[in-house]
């Protein structure tokens, strides 16, 4: 194991009634690393995401979470562990206001409030606190579900098509968010995408799905 | 899709099953409609098992519902009390015995109607006179129902993900967890229903006063003896209990 090495795949294999998506797939997922999984549409890669995150059973194989298989960690430890980013960010917005939203796992736990000025500065949502979540551009959502996820100061990322639905600018600043999580903070991520912009401006590696395995090429 | 038996048998299966099940009180004439339908369920290849395991999680609530019904039911044999509380008692068991065969049998209901095509059953809707807007909404409303599911498995693994640990709850906090489930589900119906009605307008819907189908039903055999078993079967159960 990779001394970085935080999420390893070992010999995962997985269908979805009759039809194999996956066919003993192994590899491993570093911390202060992007990798950019792509793959045709409907090739798995939600799938292969979900599956990493013990969402999803494998037919065959286990995902090892520093060492220790995924699904003896309940599903808060993961999320503590790894942040996992929806396709859809609503899925994972369901307070009324900006503010209530960021301060949801603190209402359920005895922990101290954690402060959010920070990390709403980083993400340009800062202006929002007292916004609805429900009146929130498809930009700002996923903005504010990526500040969620990193208020839990998770170790990785798994980020499923985060550009989607955002201009110009906000991709840029995507971009720049994913490149400053990894130097900054060491943060390794796995993000789902077919973005160009996105695979030149932070990939380390390419992962691509091909024949029911998984391809890895080095980006320059 | 099985498609050997006529949509109209299965409404008529279901309607007469699920109208039995509602009227009648005596549990073993319960459970024989129960039993019949079944019988229709597995002869119309419904996916029962797929059905009640995918509803597994709420086996307990089921049984919740056993003993709450028994604590507000005073009538009958105390079979479990704590501190003068009557908390179990045999008419109540039997209350929430007869209250899960119900649902039961709703339950396979709508696992029988989604045998058919979608299209087909609309089309049955319409020959036996229900408006075309009505059965069109009915077979969306059968459509959308797993996305729904769906979607609120999502937010409870988006919700746990946040790193709340709902087991380890109190039962206040416990609600007020799952009440989070809905927003998100309310919100992304509401926003299928208005992109849906959208996408209908366009397509023209409504343009033409009488509507023209693809489709054609015609009634074989087979249906005209479903249907006549099943006659019979409500007769001789209405029989039985009523007169």
């Amino acid at each position: 194991m990779n001394k970085n090495s935080f999420i390893q795949l070992c010999d995962i294999s997985y269908k979805i009634k009759e039809k194999i998506l996956f066919e003993e797939v192994s590899f491993n997922l570093n911390l202060g690393e992007c990798v950019v999984l792509v793959g045709k549409n409907g090739s798995g890669k939600t799938t292969l995401s979900k599956i990493i995150m013990g969402i999803l059973k494998p037919a065959f194989g286990t995902v090892k979470l520093l060492d220790k298989d995924i699904r003896d960690y309940s599903l808060a430890e993961r999320g503590r562990e790894i942040g996992y980013c929806f396709q859809n960010p609503e899925k994972q917005i369901f307070n009324p206001t900006v503010k209530e939203e960021l301060l949801f796992y603190y209402r359920f736990t005895k922990q101290k409030e954690k402060d959010y000025t920070e990390i709403t500065k980083f993400f340009n949502i800062d202006h929002l606190l007292e916004s609805k979540t429900l009146t929130l551009s498809q930009g700002e959502k996923q903005r504010l579900a990526l500040a969620i996820i990193l208020m839990l100061e998770p170790k990785f990322l798994i980020l499923d098509e985060p550009s989607t639905g955002l201009d110009y600018n906000n991709r840029a600043q995507l971009y720049s968010i994913i490149n400053r999580l990894k130097v900054e903070k060491n943060i390794g991520s796995l993000i789902i995408s077919h973005d160009k912009a996105l695979i030149n401006s932070c990939a380390d590696y390419i992962y691509r799905i091909k024949d029911r395995g998984i391809e890895i090429e080095r980006q320059v | 899709m099985n498609d050997k038996f006529d949509p109209r048998t299965k409404l008529f299966v279901v309607l007469i099953t699920s109208t039995l099940i509602l009227v009648l009180h005596d549990i073993r004439m319960m459970a024989a409609v129960l039993l019949f339908q079944f019988i229709f369920a597995l002869v119309f290849k419904a996916k029962i098992y797929e059905t009640f395991y995918k509803l597994r999680r709420f086996i307990s609530i089921l049984f919740f519902l056993i003993v709450i019904q028994s604590i507000f039911d005073n009538q009958g044999n105390t079979i479990l009390a704590i501190s003068n509380i009557t908390v179990l008692t045999d008419q109540g068991i039997i209350k929430g015995i007869a209250y899960i065969i119900r649902l039961t049998t709703i339950i396979m209901s709508g696992a029988i109607l989604v045998t058919s095509e979608q299209s087909k059953l609309i089309q049955a809707l319409v020959l036996i006179k229900v408006p075309y807007d009505l059965a069109l909404m009915s077979s969306m409303g059968i459509r959308f129902l797993p996305l729904l599911i769906e979607q609120m498995k999502d937010t409870l693994t988006a919700i746990q993900l946040r790193g709340v640990e709902i087991e380890k709850q109190n039962l206040r906090d416990k609600l007020s967890i799952y009440a989070y489930i809905f927003t998100p589900v309310i919100v992304s119906t509401l926003k299928k229903a208005k992109s849906l009605s959208l996408s209908i307008e366009m397509r023209a819907f409504r343009l033409y006063e009488k509507r023209t189908s693809l489709v054609k039903l015609e009634l074989a055999n087979i249906d005209y003896y479903s249907m006549g078993i099943s006659f019979v079967f409500a007769f001789g159960i209405v029989l039985t209990s009523f007169l």
